[in-house]
């Protein structure tokens, strides 16, 4: 009974910082109400008994993206100066589409349903299946991993070729400008060195935030993981640091031709682990040959493609901060 | 001995909630913004210790609590740097807090001081001084919430001693 | 009483109608890019609530457990990796934006098509 008031709480809260969004005219106010929406969010998938998804939405829905949408405000306008709505075509539009769909769901089952359809094709057979073929305690990471590989092969691609637009666009060539020179204090500086408490707070947390990263990626089989978050963790912790002393420093840590190599990197091992699954005998992401033991192969080859996974994401992340971080030097 | 774990972690976790209510509850009210995190801070460090707390008695002597001092342990560090950052940033920004020697100046829209504490503030400035900042020292791998000063003009309230 | 189950579907369809109204109604690119991003999240809201079962706990098989009910696993797969997938074109439509303001001095799509229609 509980936990159906404090999901109606949640899904009442979505709506209303939906529509807060939707009103402010500031966007470092929309911006801000955008990672709230994540966070929220992410309760809400807890709550529907989502582990991973909710771990993946709030480190990347409440992370990741506030810093990118930031990175990208310093660079363009602060205000939203539409004009007012001038024609009702909108409002009609939202209101049809919003009506169609309400119809449309008076059909569906009830939530928590046993019996729909949903839970019954494919879904048992994953259940029974993955002690016997896979044995990894996390089913949503055999699935990804294993059963559904091609389809996050994919996936990690997508992520990879995003990193490549934002490259060509945001490109790695200096703008026109003169440069900040290190050391001097301008208001305009990017980095917060001038004040002590952030900087030393912020530097000790880096190592711990890495570390929970790794912690998530080689965990994934045993419990809400996998290479998504981890990649993700990874790359705020780096993030933190680079917000914290500086783009240079950032720059000298992890250096760019170094993240640029592990976004190539992970796609590579990826696509490395199918086809080398090809070549000893089996098929295409196959991974059941890749020992002597079918269970035991599964366990290597989803080993494998998860550190994959996890260094494009990190890569990917942390090459897209620096990007749109250089661009604002002037 | 169950009892007693049962009676105590209730005991706190209700006290927890009410902290969280009241810091609620303070930034709704607060006229300004220093005195809205003030009332938030308390959100941060003693609504969530006591939950925590809390909630580690009811784990027993599993590895569940000492993930729960983990976590404690990480929000006690960070969400008074973020106040910090946050109260730093408002300050350069030229939020002042009230002072008491300015000249008989007044939040727009408010009535003088002499009536007490101040009616509930437009919603726009309500939202603002709810806004979150992406924790430049407060970033946490589960994202975390807190404050971020107004981008108006600088704002003089006074508070006039009656 | 039937409709506080389908409470769920009704909040998406809210939600997907604030992200259209935010990218039909206001000029601003990056209002609109926040706007595409609720609606995004309307959608994993749907394909998530279709996985819960009731009684059931995250599809995570515990050792020694026996006749465990857990959600359905598959949403969740296709919903993480989605979830990663948006932040990518996100940042990819965000660059964009930042080549358009350095080219056209603003980023509000009406002054953008003026500019372009003159000669």
């Amino acid at each position: 009974m509980m936990t159906i008031v404090f999901s109606l709480f949640l899904l009442t809260m979505l709506v209303i910082v939906a529509v807060a969004i939707l009103r402010t005219d500031n966007l470092f106010t929309a911006v801000m109400l955008s990672g709230i929406f994540s966070l929220i969010m992410a309760a809400n998938f807890f709550v529907l008994d989502a582990a991973d998804v909710a771990l993946t939405e709030a480190v990347i829905g409440a992370g990741i993206s506030t810093v990118l949408f930031l990175g990208a405000l310093a660079l363009t306008a602060e205000h939203d100066h539409s004009p007012p709505v001038g024609s009702w075509v909108p409002l009609v539009t939202s209101s049809a589409l919003g009506g169609v769909i309400i119809f449309a769901t008076l059909q569906a089952p009830r939530l928590g349903d046993p019996n729909a359809i949903v839970h019954k094709h494919v879904a048992p057979w994953y259940l029974e299946n993955t002690p016997l073929l896979i044995d990894v305690p996390n089913v949503v990471t055999a699935v990804l991993a294993s059963f559904r590989g091609y389809d996050t092969l994919g996936e990690v691609f997508v992520v990879f070729t995003a990193c490549i637009g934002v490259m060509s666009l945001l490109g790695r060539v200096r703008p026109r400008g003169e440069l900040i020179e290190e050391g001097e204090f301008d208001k305009r500086t990017d980095n917060l060195r001038h004040h002590l408490i952030p900087r030393v707070v912020g530097k000790m947390l880096v190592p711990f935030i890495v570390l929970f990263g790794l912690y998530v990626q080689f965990h994934g089989d045993f419990g809400p993981g996998g290479g998504f978050q981890a990649g993700a963790l990874v790359a705020a912790g780096i993030i933190l640091y680079s917000l914290v002393e500086g783009g240079a420093r950032g720059r000298e840590l992890v250096p760019e031709w170094f993240s640029g190599m592990l976004v190539a990197l992970g796609a590579f091992t990826y696509a490395a682990v199918g086809v080398a699954c090809m070549v000893m005998g089996g098929r295409f992401l196959d991974y059941s040959v890749l020992s002597h033991d079918p269970v035991h192969g599964q366990h290597l080859g989803i080993l494998l493609i998860e550190a994959g996974v996890g260094m494009t994401v990190a890569g990917v992340m942390i090459t897209i901060f620096h990007a749109f971080s250089r661009r604002g030097i002037r | 001995m169950d009892i007693l774990l049962d009676i105590a972690s209730t005991v706190l976790l209700v006290t927890g909630g009410f902290f969280v209510f009241v810091g609620g509850f303070g930034v709704m009210r607060m006229p300004e913004l220093y005195t809205r995190m003030h009332a938030a801070s308390l959100t941060d460090t003693g609504g969530a210790a006591l939950i925590l707390v809390g909630l580690m008695l009811q784990g027993g002597f599993t590895l569940v609590p000492l993930k729960l001092a983990a976590i404690f342990l990480f929000l006690f560090l960070t969400s008074p740097t973020a106040s910090y950052a946050l109260a730093n940033a408002a300050l350069l920004s030229g939020v002042k807090p009230p002072c008491r020697n300015e000249t008989g100046k007044t939040f727009p829209g408010e009535p003088p001081v002499a009536d007490g504490p101040k009616q509930s503030k437009s919603s726009a400035e309500k939202r603002t001084a709810n806004k979150t900042v992406a924790g430049k020292a407060a970033r946490k791998p589960a994202g975390k919430a807190t404050r971020k000063p107004a981008k108006k003009a600088a704002r003089k309230p006074a508070r006039k001693k009656s | 009483m039937a409709l506080l189950g389908l409470y769920n579907y009704f909040v998406f369809a809210v939600l997907l109608m604030i992200g259209l109204y935010c990218v039909l109604a206001r000029t601003n690119i990056v209002k609109s890019l926040i706007g595409l991003s609720i609606f995004q999240s309307a959608v994993f809201l749907l394909y998530i609530s279709m996985d819960k079962v009731d009684g059931g706990t995250a599809p995570i098989i515990q050792e020694g457990v026996e006749n465990q009910v857990f959600a359905n696993p598959l949403p969740q797969v296709l919903i993480l990796t989605a979830i990663v997938v948006g932040i990518s074109t996100t940042a990819l439509a965000l660059a964009v934006a930042v080549r358009i303001k350095e080219a056209y001095g603003t980023i509000e799509e009406d002054k953008i098509q003026e500019m372009d229609r003159e000669p």
